[in-house]
């Protein structure tokens, strides 16, 4: 691990953070989290969490001024960002999640409900371990998981594949959807790393190497 | 493939773990007890999920969050927790110190428009609605709240449809019957959920032994089972119990060695 590393944690007040902290503690790396976006420029890795509305997020950062400083550290000063879950989604450009909210557009892919067509009489939420499919692992973002891997999920709303050529990672539930990627800088995963034992703690590790 | 899943549920009553049978709870250990003699942290290997309920009758919120954060130190799986949540505050407490989800019961009588507030900030992912029930004498079962102390009026599938309506994410059932028996699940209950109720079931109440945990498993209306008994999977019986699920159902497998290899060392 490169000791340069340092990591922030945004904390918009939604959802638990605590757990992404125990996984850090557990692993060994140092953290620190922030709800203002003034020092977002002293870190080289920023995990955005997040559980809840999209359209309460979006309005958190927006409010805040995060939004703004994200997409500008992320794009010009290429930091190293990991959505996990809501987070992941709130890295896209849209979701019709409570009405349609506008993203932070640094991957193009839209935020969408599983539709009932898609679903086929499957139940929503999709909750618990499923497994994920690597598609691409150029990367390595995805080192030391296994095929197969599982992972908590607990979402009703999901990306579709589109657009990447660099790491991710699919997940079947009625249709195939996208369950985790890495573009340059840019990292998400639609299921909860802090939540899937020793593939979750590994996915943590390979974003902080 | 979506797996099913086994939660272990701890029944916290005024810092102590306890057994309940019908909802009579007896005290078994403290916080050390249960992090030294029963090895939680092993259990954490071989179940999917937690749910740590607090059933003391005089709540010492401040006392139970320790426990849960204690806790959730070293658990890498999802943690529900409960247990007389009544407002927003006792619901955001939880999930900002170590909760993923949050499990509600007779709130969801008492003031069911309550849970929007919930669903509006964390999502109704979040929220695991959770019902008491009982068989009377006539063979018709009934909805209990206050942790079992009150019967409530209604019939129990309306009630059922109305929480369907519910911005909520799981529903979880739990009898009184068979709580703490270890003589298997009431299979039964099921014919009460509508046919077209789309939410993942959870199934509480009865579990014995792990061919308590096929029976239900086995049924496509349940998702998940779970158990709050404290003496039945005691030392290694969730690691049997997984190990022998595994070779019938499609249940998540991980590594402990692995997990316990990523501990850093200081910790």
């Amino acid at each position: 691990m490169s000791s340069k590393y340092k990591l922030a944690i945004v904390d918009m007040g939604m959802g638990n953070i605590r757990s992404i902290e125990n996984c850090l503690n557990y692993l060994g790396f140092k953290y620190e989290i922030i709800k203002q976006p003034k020092k977002l420029e002293k870190y080289t890795h920023v995990i955005l969490p997040g559980v809840g509305s999209y359209k309460k997020a979006m309005h958190m950062l927006n409010k805040t001024k995060f939004t703004n400083r994200i997409k500008f550290l992320v794009r010009n000063k290429k930091i190293k960002i990991l959505g996990i879950c809501l987070g992941m989604q709130l890295l896209g450009s849209s979701s019709n999640e409570g009405g349609y909210t506008k993203g932070l557009s640094l991957i193009k892919n839209k935020v969408l409900k599983f539709s009932t067509k898609e679903l086929k009489m499957k139940k929503i939420p999709h909750v618990g371990f499923n497994s994920i499919e690597i598609r691409s692992n150029k990367n390595n973002f995805f080192k030391n998981i296994p095929e197969q891997a599982n992972f908590y999920f607990v979402h009703s709303y999901r990306m579709l594949v589109e657009n990447f050529s660099d790491d991710f990672a699919i997940t079947k539930y009625g249709i195939n959807f996208l369950a985790s990627f890495n573009k340059e800088n840019i990292y998400g995963t639609q299921f909860h790393p802090e939540k899937s034992q020793n593939n979750g703690l590994n996915l943590i590790k390979n974003f902080l190497k | 493939m979506l797996k099913k899943r086994i939660i272990f549920s701890l029944l916290y009553d005024d810092g102590f773990f306890v057994q309940s049978r019908n909802f009579d709870k007896q005290k078994v250990g403290d916080i050390n007890w249960l992090l030294n003699s029963f090895k939680i942290e092993n259990v954490s290997y071989y179940i999917d999920e937690l749910i740590i309920l607090d059933v003391s009758k005089k709540k010492n919120k401040h006392k139970f969050i320790s426990t849960l954060k204690q806790i959730s130190k070293f658990f890498f799986i999802p943690i529900i927790a409960g247990g007389g949540i009544s407002n927003f505050k006792d619901a955001s407490i939880l999930l900002s110190n170590g909760a993923d989800k949050i499990i509600l019961n007779s709130i969801l009588y008492k003031k069911s428009n309550m849970i929007k507030n919930f669903s509006s900030v964390y999502g109704s992912q979040s929220i695991v609605a959770a019902i008491d029930i009982k068989k009377k004498t006539n063979n018709k079962y009934s909805v209990f709240i206050n942790n079992g102390d009150t019967e409530i009026r209604k019939n129990i599938k309306d009630y059922i449809k109305s929480i369907a309506k519910l911005h909520i994410g799981e529903l979880m059932i739990n009898s009184i019957d068979k709580d703490g028996t270890g003589m298997g699940a009431d299979l039964n209950s099921l014919t009460l959920i509508p046919k077209k109720f789309l939410k993942p079931i959870i199934l509480a109440g009865g579990f014995g032994n792990e061919n308590h945990f096929a029976d239900a498993l086995s049924n496509n209306k349940v998702q998940a089972v779970a158990t709050s008994n404290l003496f039945n999977f005691i030392d290694d019986g969730f690691k049997i119990a997984r190990n022998h699920l595994l070779k019938e159902f499609n249940l998540a497998e991980w590594s402990p060695e692995k997990i316990k290899k990523l501990k850093y060392k200081s910790i």
